[in-house]
């Protein structure tokens, strides 16, 4: 029998530790073909490595792929955002909860990403998709267990400081804080993932977008207003635009294992179509916000290099006739990159004098 | 209907004309002008490797000469099909060293013919009765269908990666030896998951392997047959060595060798020196493939049936051939 492999099926006892990493303290079970994922006749055959020659990343590649502070621009990018439009309007900030919103929040997108790493593992969805999660657990630089002690130590952190803030407005950051808590739950772990039944979009827009610009203007100036809804819809529009890329990506793999997200429901032809809409309409979801939220006649020139960086993504996309096509690889770090765009360009005019 | 004698390696051409031809006259009506003689020049000179590898089962399991000839036939039939329409979509002018039957004939005959022959697999099959065998090869059908479709669109996409292609390859290529495997043992009503789910993980490393040694031919890796090379790269397709080749590369060189006419203009491109380098790469991540495609066979060993122990026995020896392409390894 080949010592480097081993096949090991779901109704088998240690399938968990082998699929956790608590097999063993000296090796990593690294997946190297999955089969029957997430039913009852799963097995998965592992590739045994010592860890000691696993060849990994510093600590801080790893760290940095693992929690996609890549992808920060996601939960700071409304944040920061909403801090500059209450200083920038004159609503009283109260600094001191401000900083410790930012870091709950900080601390939150930690954790999902953690966690949602650990579960998308053990379901084998991160198995299957090519570039499913930050693949971390999947080349065994971390175990998927150790993974998921971080989330839970991040989601404990965030929520202590939740708590704080809640004690001072209880009645709105409870409504916020269940509101979320419910997404994120829902997101990864109800049965399959709401996500896996068509709301990820939903999802993604409302907490990404103005649940978090209203939290954070409640947390910090005891503040709400429809602006600031507003100021939220437009990073909600992008965050779903990359979860719509990232399914788009994923469609053939999706499609076989069941997985029922809006791209399946579309097929190949119409996602692309919605996708292409998307990227249409970006340009104009800025305009708006920079006319009803940002309001300097200086701040339209943003138009210019978000407009140029959108066409170049539409052209490029437009070309792709498959979803094996290579325009498909990587497109929700592309999408991602637009929201990055995004976010710099109104945080900058946001400072830019009425 | 003709006999299934397997030549020895010392049989004269005609002798493997005949052994590859697996039908006889009510098959393909005569009263059908050029449909024989396209068949004819379709079926001789081709290595029949897919009805070989159902011979090591027919032989281990004891089908009846019958189940046999019908397996044989089945999969040389999709196989050859497969390849009728595949020269059409490809434009390609040759076949097995001869014209591809679209140009010798037309292109309206390669279709019909293609698709006559997989007509005749379910006629066949049904007449045979196995439901499950049934069912069965029309997934695999439709999984080669697929598999064509998707390549078709990766024509001129010269940033493709590997992990794509593979799982083109397992569409195509893959699911033609997993029902070579598993075939044998479903005509004779073994249905065994385990051993189901063994032989279908063996028969896709063997398609895998077998592909991307096809693939290394193009660049005249291991081409020991003399083979005409990069075809595939003229047509506009990158092929799984191909797209190891360019991983790691910028535009600028990509460009220069998507219109490479010859080997020495490939090595202009990228340089031989990171050619020889991604050879070895590819080669070691082949290996790994070999070593488990090892495990499994070890697997299959373990089996209650005795017949899949002496059939791993012959299995063990193809991942090195298939890709190694030298009996010797």
């Amino acid at each position: 029998m080949n010592p480097e492999y081993v096949t090991i099926r779901k109704s088998d006892k240690k399938f968990q530790s082998y699929l956790e990493g608590s097999f063993s303290s000296d090796f990593r079970a690294l997946p190297e073909l999955s089969l029957n994922v997430n039913t009852s006749r799963e097995q998965v055959t592992f590739r045994l490595r010592k860890i000691s020659q696993i060849k990994k990343p510093s600590l801080v590649i790893l760290l940095f792929k693992l929690f996609r502070l890549d992808w920060l621009s996601l939960t700071l990018g409304p944040v920061l955002a909403t801090y500059s439009y209450l200083v920038n309007n004159h609503i009283n900030l109260d600094h001191l909860s401000a900083a410790v919103a930012l870091l709950a929040v900080l601390f939150f997108h930690l954790a999902v990403f953690a966690i949602n790493d650990y579960k998308d593992h053990l379901t084998g969805v991160d198995r299957i998709q090519i570039n499913g999660g930050s693949q971390v657990i999947q080349k065994g630089w971390m175990a998927a267990c150790s993974v998921k002690k971080l989330g839970i130590l991040f989601f404990s952190l965030g929520s202590i400081l939740g708590s704080y803030l809640i004690i001072q407005q209880p009645f709105f950051l409870i409504a916020v804080g269940v509101l979320t808590a419910f997404s994120v739950l829902g997101y990864s772990f109800y049965g399959q993932g709401l996500k896996y039944l068509g709301f990820g979009e939903f999802i993604a827009f409302f907490c990404f977008g103005p649940l978090l610009t209203y939290g954070f203007s409640r947390a910090a100036g005891h503040f709400h207003s429809i602006e600031i809804l507003a100021l939220g819809m437009g990073f909600g529009y992008f965050a779903a635009m990359i979860l719509l890329a990232k399914q788009m990506e994923n469609i053939a793999a999706d499609s076989q294992i069941g997985v029922s997200s809006l791209a399946v429901r579309l097929g190949f032809d119409k996602a692309k179509y919605l996708i292409e809409i998307t990227l249409i309409v970006a340009p104009l979801v800025l305009l708006l916000t920079l006319f009803f939220i940002v309001k300097s006649s200086l701040s339209y020139f943003a138009l210019l290099p978000f407009t140029y960086f959108t066409v170049k993504l539409y052209l490029n996309f437009h070309s792709v006739n498959s979803s094996f096509s290579s325009g498909v690889d990587d497109l929700r770090l592309r999408v991602a990159d637009l929201h990055v765009i995004y976010s710099t360009l109104i945080l900058f005019t946001l400072w830019l004098p009425k | 209907m003709k006999r299934l004698d397997c030549p020895s390696l010392h049989a004269t051409k005609s002798q493997r004309m005949n052994y590859i031809k697996y039908y006889n006259e009510t098959d393909f009506p005569s009263y059908l002008p050029k449909l024989n003689a396209l068949y004819d020049d379709l079926f001789s000179h081709g290595k029949g490797f897919r009805s070989k590898l159902v011979a090591l089962s027919a032989k281990h399991l004891k089908l009846e000469n019958k189940t046999h000839q019908l397996l044989a036939q089945t999969i040389e039939f999709i196989h050859n099909a497969s390849l009728l329409h595949d020269d059409l979509i490809d434009r390609s002018h040759l076949r097995r060293n001869k014209p591809a039957a679209w140009l010798k004939y037309s292109p309206e005959y390669a279709v019909l013919a293609g698709d006559y022959l997989l007509a005749r697999v379910m006629v066949n099959l049904s007449s045979f009765g196995n439901l499950k065998l049934i069912q069965y090869t029309a997934e695999i059908i439709s999984n080669l269908l697929e598999g064509e479709w998707i390549q078709d669109s990766l024509v001129n996409d010269w940033s493709v990666n590997l992990q794509r292609l593979d799982q083109v390859h397992n569409l195509k290529t893959a699911s033609l030896f997993k029902w070579c495997l598993r075939s044998p043992f479903i005509s004779v009503d073994i249905y065994d998951e385990d051993l189901h789910e063994l032989l279908d993980n063996s028969g896709a490393i063997l398609g895998l392997l077998f592909q991307r040694s096809d693939d290394l031919l193009d660049f005249d890796i291991r081409n020991y047959e003399g083979k005409a090379i990069l075809g595939d790269l003229k047509s506009g397709y990158l092929n799984s060595f191909g797209a190891f080749l360019l991983e790691e590369l910028k535009q600028k060189q990509i460009d220069p060798f998507k219109n490479s006419q010859t080997l020495d203009d490939v090595y202009k491109a990228i340089g031989k020196e990171y050619f020889l380098e991604r050879l070895k790469d590819f080669d070691s991540k082949n290996q790994a493939l070999i070593d488990l495609y090892e495990h499994y066979m070890s697997q299959l060993e373990e089996s209650v049936h005795p017949s899949v122990v002496a059939l791993t026995k012959d299995l063990r020896k193809l991942s090195g051939l298939l890709y190694w392409r030298d009996s010797k390894q």
